[in-house]
């Protein structure tokens, strides 16, 4: 397995964009690791190349499936704005995380594995078993509900 | 594909257009990008998602995590042992040809390893013995010595001599033909084992012409038969059985009387 796909401080990452919850995440990224050694002291690690995102990503929607889940509420959309990297700028990781866990999976799988500049778009299809034209829908409506959230964080910077 | 769905193909690849130029490999994606022609709302796109990115990558890895990072074979990239390497398809399809190709190499090394000036043409004359019946050769009643002045006299071949080991033999028949090389080829036929002489010139050298010697007798083998063979003054002698070289080392070790 290449490096990159074991790259570990992105599997946590990627635990911590689903979870929006540090101590949820290191849960979800230590029980992943355990298991990961248990297999490889047995000598049956998988041989599939995303096998770790793979199970990180189940173990996380398994994790807040009984947590309480946001209403369905129709978000405000907005083109994405040229001044929006600024914006961005003055996020916390931790106001991206929180607002990438509470969208509906697979949205959330999918903008947590783009956001990560881990993998490309193939790769994303396979671990989170897309389409692409639906990793295309969630990932243009992400872009347009953050932008709209953005503003309604920032709505001076919008305006530049 | 019609343009409709073309075109909205190339839209969903720039909505997943990669954010570092690391992942660019994908010609699909390659050929959607450079359609892009710097539109501004794709530049907006690639500027938000980059920011995004960066954000990402200021997430604060926990100390208790960063632990495992240390422990490198905590998840080792599956090991790669003899075993599972020579499982591998491949390098058990490249080991089996290995196998096969030094297989070949090794049977024509030993197969020539008694070769000798000559040895080609022996063993084709020993194809030949197999092949004859007795009622293709002149019938002859004489002694085997004694054909060398028949061959001298009425072929005009010289040194087409019957060493002495085989002199006194009675003969069947004898011919005299020409192989596919043009080459004047003695063949008698003895009443001993049902064995066959054969006298033919010894091979040269390409260059100088001059006859490649060998000394005492060597064995070849072709088809169950079995031949000895000698050199003298440029003309080989081959003594053919059906059989292998136990049943000729007799007559080739007998003293001369």
């Amino acid at each position: 397995m290449p490096e990159r796909k074991q790259n570990l401080p992105q599997l946590y990452r990627f635990c911590f964009l689903m979870l929006g919850d540090s101590r949820k995440a290191q849960e979800i990224f230590h029980a992943t690791l355990r298991e990961a050694a248990v297999r490889a002291a047995r000598g049956d690690l998988p041989d599939e190349q995303f096998w770790l995102f793979r199970d990180a990503r189940w173990r996380c929607l398994e994790a807040t499936r009984t947590d309480l889940q946001p209403e369905p509420v129709e978000m405000d959309e907005r083109d994405v704005a040229p001044g929006a990297e600024s914006q961005i700028q003055r996020l916390d990781p931790l106001q991206l995380a929180i607002w990438i866990s509470a969208a509906p999976d697979p949205q959330r799988s999918a903008l947590a594995l783009f956001y990560l500049d881990e993998f490309d778009y193939r790769e994303i299809l396979d671990i989170a078993d897309l389409k692409l034209s639906e990793l295309s829908h969630f990932l243009a409506k992400g872009r347009r509900q953050l932008q709209a959230w953005l503003d309604s964080k920032f709505p001076q910077a919008s305006k530049v | 594909m019609s343009l409709l769905s073309s075109m909205r193909r190339q839209r969903s690849l720039l909505n997943c257009a990669p954010i570092s130029a690391r992942q660019l490999a994908d010609r699909p994606m390659r050929s959607a990008l450079s359609r892009t022609d710097g539109s501004a709302e794709f530049a907006d796109q690639q500027n938000f998602d980059r920011a995004l990115a960066r954000l990402v990558r200021l997430i604060a890895i926990p100390a208790e995590s960063a632990e495992w990072f240390s422990e490198k074979d905590l998840v080792p990239a599956s090991k790669r042992t003899w075993k599972n390497t020579l499982r591998n398809p491949a390098v058990l399809a490249i080991s089996i040809a290995v196998a096969v190709i030094a297989g070949v190499f090794v049977f024509n090394f030993v197969s020539h390893l008694n070769d000798f000036p000559g040895s080609a043409t022996a063993r084709k004359l020993l194809g030949i013995a197999a092949s004859t019946r007795s009622v293709m050769l002149d019938p002859v009643n004489a002694e085997a010595g004694t054909l060398s002045d028949l061959f001298f006299m009425k072929h005009g071949l010289e040194h087409y001599d019957v060493p002495e080991e085989f002199a006194d033999f009675d003969t069947i028949g004898c011919r005299v033909f020409e192989d596919d090389e043009s080459r004047r080829i003695a063949q008698i036929w003895v009443s001993e084992k049902r064995m066959q002489f054969f006298l033919f010139p010894a091979e040269r050298d390409s260059k100088t012409g001059t006859v490649l010697r060998f000394p005492g007798w060597r064995y070849v083998r072709q088809e169950g038969w079995t031949g000895a063979v000698t050199e003298h003054s440029g003309v080989c002698f081959m003594a053919a059985v059906r059989g292998s070289e136990k049943d000729l080392a007799p007559y080739l070790t007998q003293p001369k009387e």
